[in-house]
């Protein structure tokens, strides 16, 4: 698989003059997509890693494959596609820590469950354990309207969520709260 | 400075919880999961009793509709005229009516369109994003088609005239998404009033501006100028509900909560060209003027077929796609008792139909039937009729026969939904470069489960006629319980998703959600809280809770109850508890007006064995518990180091200690255990003596509940002999200390309980398996059991795979000369 450009179907404008950023074609028109997506990030003590979960409905992120990634596929039955598409996700999910330096994430890989499609992310867990960072989450959302990123992070039994919509920006993380075990 | 400090006082605002009013505990923390839904519930009345059903003097109003329409293909618009009768049933006079114009939410004045959040939370609407600092703002592609669709044309409906039968003007004023109708006097109880509305619209392009109905452009089909599929819905002023419960149902449309309507008869004349073919709500009344007989002939033959029989074939689809038309041909529908009225029409479609029979049905014969364009292929001929038919079948054993003649899916630019009689459905194949039309697996997915899905939602809310507007949940939540099960019996290794309580983990556990008795405009996650969760909460309080035959009875009588009549939330909630026979006011509390999660962790199991009080017996465990101890290290390292301790370098000096331990029994403790064995009565003697020879083994389980929605504990229990049993504790075990709780287990003596898990099967939505498992057991995180299985089979690209050559070996080629092809 070669080089491939990623197309933004976002357009930006700025007071005054409008300046636009890499057109592609329409939206999707095809309605009923689920429009949303869910990550989960969880602080996995026993291994010392951040895994990174995303689930997509296996339909939306079919119905986007070719509009993300050059490949054109049945995402059910090929593993380019998922790849494909896999590090697309990991390319519109970043974490940055406080001192602004970006958290490098390992793509682990994808695979297929029931009518989700599922791809994962790694990384050491940022020390402190208490250490906040920021999330940002675009995945999806320059070619399908209204698509909503929920982020849960969860350390032990504390949950934060977090929700991405278009033009969300990143998202701050305070870390985990001290629990007694 | 002030704008952070701003932040902060606004971050807090959201952050206090509304407390509710009335009752509540003000010592201690205490909290009651089970407190009966008293205040909480509306106090039942003659009109709704107490037992959830309709009340003695249940009434609900009629609107009859006779309307004439005509389509303006060229310039996609509609034009049309209304005779209304308004039949009042209520014990009240009313000043005025009022009437929804749904398609003025496309009006640039709408509340709607005046209060889109630029960058804001959309939930349907286009990507924008707000300018922030030295970033642009930015707009989708699809948000600018949209406002540009906007420019184009003017929207809503323009009504042209409202007069009473006598041809007078009655007196309208327009509010939004809704008219008033000002009657010269009160329409007295028991009255009707029938009056006329001319009116016409532009119709919306689906694609463009995003809608429940709207038409479709097909501009490269061979046909000049191409051609269109119009899906009308929501299209003529429709009666407002007025009800015991909230009086007029006047609410804005703002896009997202459907709607409710009142039942009544519908005579509908639809003028189209002469090329089109319309599918409709109802019964067509002049097929000989508008089908070919071919087509009527095809019709019957279907009527008694095994399988969906063409009224017309692809080819004939095709040709028609590039007629003209030369005229104009009206097609007559009547439908009685329904609650509202859509059509398509278009010259692209094929159309399969296919009988369905129910006998001793009030309608025994159900016509079954398809519509669409080239781009449905064959996707659409293999699964859209027969999915219909499987709704039927399903459905029907949960609820009712299905109460019309006629039962309809329609493929154009709506992905999904719902109106009575018809349904208008989304999935399509793709073309591909080779000219073939192909569609994955989950394309197969999405068509059959959205078939059952819409058509599904002519039993709820269609018949069972609750009110999307202020409770999504009852019908959406409902019907996608009854989807999930229908999809199952479909196939159930398909990819169904979203509806069963493993499914919703990750949002039940999330912070930005709301309970699911919330308006449904003011939803947050509206997919999970109105579809999903429900339907979970139904296949618990199904699968786990009441048992299938006790949950099946009661939804069936709910369903009875309330067909053709209005249900609310406490009509479902009461009909469940009162034909199952089960208080559940702790269910519906937790699961539909808080926003727990469910997480009952299994935090220890301590063994005990009963003390005797016989010294003889006790002391002497005592004593082997004791040596059963590890030796003190320290003591063990002198051993290993030869240190001869004191005692044994001077045996002379031993004493009375040194030959009895702590645990030597003498006879003051015995006289003791002869005085406790007296005091004791007759059958508190039997009852020690019998437990003292059985000696069976105590266990006590410790559990906690860490995610506070109070649910029965499904117990996996391991044997040391291998056995395994499920033991089912009833939810009620929280009822007075829904934070922790135990539970002793008895077992035999000799049998002994190896290990105990909670929720082995998954079936509660509890949402960490971590702390289910006793003694814990390590389990792998989700990307961790990925990693250990990436090697194995769930990456396999066989369809690729399976066109791989065989290495050729000299010796085998002879063997695959030999016939065997191996695709």
């Amino acid at each position: 698989m070669g080089e491939r450009k990623v197309n933004s179907v976002l357009l930006a404008f700025r007071p005054v003059t409008f300046l636009f950023i890499g057109l592609l074609a329409t939206s999707l028109s095809l309605a009923h997509e689920q429009k949303t997506a869910l990550t989960d990030i969880f602080y996995n003590e026993r291994t010392g890693n951040l895994e990174i979960a995303h689930r997509f409905s296996l339909h939306d992120a079919e119905h986007t494959l070719n509009k993300v990634t050059d490949v054109k596929a049945d995402l059910a039955l090929s593993s380019e596609g998922r790849a494909a598409f896999a590090k697309y996700v990991a390319e519109r999910f970043g974490i940055m820590l406080s001192d602004k330096e970006s958290l490098p994430l390992a793509l682990v890989g994808q695979e297929l469950e029931g009518g989700y499609l599922w791809v994962y992310q790694e990384a050491k867990i940022p020390k402190p354990i208490g250490a906040s960072f920021s999330i940002k989450n675009t995945i999806l959302q320059e070619v399908i309207k209204g698509q909503v990123n929920t982020v849960n992070v969860r350390y032990r039994s504390q949950v934060a969520t977090f929700v991405f919509e278009a033009g969300t920006g990143w998202k701050s993380y305070q870390g985990p709260a001290k629990t007694k075990r | 400075m002030t704008r952070i400090f701003s932040l902060i006082c606004f971050v807090l605002a959201l952050t206090v919880p509304a407390f509710p009013q009335g009752i509540q505990q003000t010592k201690g923390t205490f909290s009651d999961k089970f407190r009966q839904l008293d205040e909480v519930l509306p106090t039942a009345n003659s009109y709704r009793n107490a037992a959830g059903q309709p009340g003695h003097e249940y009434w609900q109003q009629q609107a009859d509709y006779v309307i004439k329409v005509q389509l303006d293909e060229e310039a996609r618009r509609l034009s049309a005229s209304a005779s209304i009768t308004y039949q009042n049933n209520s014990p009240d006079s009313l000043d005025f009516l009022w009437v929804h114009l749904d398609q003025n939410i496309f009006r640039e004045d709408s509340i709607k369109r005046r209060t889109t959040d630029f960058g804001g939370t959309g939930g349907r609407g286009s990507s924008t994003e707000a300018p922030k600092g030295r970033d642009p703002g930015r707009m989708s592609m699809g948000e600018l088609r949209r406002q540009q669709g906007f420019d184009d044309r003017d929207y809503g409906l323009e009504i042209e005239e409202v007069t009473l039968e006598n041809g007078e003007p009655l007196n309208h004023t327009i509010v939004g998404t809704l008219m008033r109708l000002d009657t010269e006097k009160p329409l007295a109880p028991g009255a009707s009033l029938t009056f006329s509305i001319k009116w016409a619209y532009n119709i919306v392009e689906e694609n463009a501006i995003g809608a429940r109905s709207g038409y479709e452009h097909f501009p490269d089909d061979e046909r000049k100028g191409g051609n269109d599929i119009f899906l009308l819905a929501q299209w003529f002023p429709r009666m407002a509900v007025y009800s015991d419960y909230e009086g007029w149902h006047n609410k804005e449309f703002l896009g997202r909560g459907e709607f409710t309507l009142e039942f009544g008869d519908y005579d509908v004349s639809i003028t189209v060209p002469d090329d089109h073919i319309i599918s409709s709500t109802g019964v067509l009344q002049n097929p000989d003027e508008v089908l070919t007989e071919t087509q009527r002939k095809r019709l019957v033959e279907a009527e008694k077929a095994e399988r969906p029989v063409f009224v017309i074939t692809p080819e004939e689809a095709l040709k028609n796609e590039s007629s003209q038309a030369e005229g104009t041909k009206t097609w007559r529908y009547t439908a009685e008792n329904v609650r509202d009225f859509a059509w398509a029409s278009s010259r692209k479609f094929m159309w399969d139909a296919q009988g369905y029979q129910q006998a001793g049905a009030e309608i025994e014969n159900v016509m079954a039937m398809s519509f669409w364009p080239k781009e449905g292929g064959e996707l659409w001929r293999k699964y859209s009729t027969p999915a219909i038919i499987h709704t039927l079948d399903v459905y029907g054993r949960f609820s009712f026969d299905f109460p019309y003649p006629v039962i309809q899916s329609v493929n154009g630019p709506v992905g999904g939904m719902e109106y009575p009689m018809i349904t208008f459905n989304g999935p399509r194949t793709k073309l591909q470069d080779d000219g073939d039309r192909t569609y994955t697996m989950s394309e197969k997915v999405f068509l059959v489960g959205v078939v059952i899905h819409e058509v599904g939602h002519n039993y709820f809310p269609m018949v069972v006629n609750s009110d999307e507007r202020q409770w999504t949940w009852m019908d959406e939540g409902i019907n996608s319980f009854l989807d999930a099960v229908a999809c199952y019996e479909w196939d159930p290794d398909m990819p169904w998703t979203r509806s069963l309580a493993r499914d919703l983990i990750p949002y039940m556990i999330s912070e930005n959600q709301v309970p699911i008795m919330t308006q449904s405009d003011s939803i947050l996650q509206f997919g999970n809280n109105a579809y999903g969760k429900p339907s979970a909460a139904l296949h618990i309080l199904r699968d786990t809770i009441l048992g299938r035959e006790r949950f099946d009875h009661a939804l069936k009588t709910f369903s009875q109850r309330w067909k053709f009549k209005r249900p609310t939330p406490a009509d479902f909630f009461r009909t469940m508890e009162e034909a199952s026979g089960t208080d559940l006011d702790w269910f519906w509390r937790g699961w539909f007006y808080t926003t727990d999660h469910v997480d009952i962790s299994l935090d220890h199991i301590y063994k005990l064995r009963l003390d005797t009080e016989d010294p003889d017996i006790d002391y002497t465990r005592s004593r082997e518990e004791e040596t059963d101890k590890p030796i003190k290290v320290g003591v063990r390292l002198n051993e290993e180091a030869g240190v001869k301790p004191w005692v044994e370098r001077h045996p002379d000096l031993t004493d009375f200690y040194d030959k009895n331990d702590i645990f030597t029994v003498t006879n003051k403790e015995r006289n003791e255990y002869k005085k406790f064995l007296k005091k004791l009565e007759d059958w508190e003697r039997d009852a020690l003596n019998r437990a003292v020879k059985e000696d069976k083994n105590y266990y006590v389980l410790e559990f906690s509940n860490v995610g506070g929605l109070v649910m029965p504990i499904i117990l996996g229990l391991q044997f040391a002999d291998g056995r395994k049993e499920i033991l089912h504790i009833p939810a009620e075990i929280w009822r007075r200390n829904p934070k922790t709780v135990r539970k002793l287990i008895i077992l035999e003596k000799g049998d002994e309980l190896a290990s105990a898990v909670v929720d082995p099967d998954w079936e509660t939505a509890d949402s960490d398996v971590d702390n289910n498992a006793y003694p814990r057991q390590i389990i792998p995180s989700r990307i961790e059991s990925y990693k250990s299985k990436r090697t194995g089979f769930s990456n396999r690209d066989i369809m690729k795979d399976s066109k791989t050559k065989i290495d050729e070996d000299k010796d085998d080629k002879a063997k695959e000369d030999g016939g065997e092809k191996g695709e």
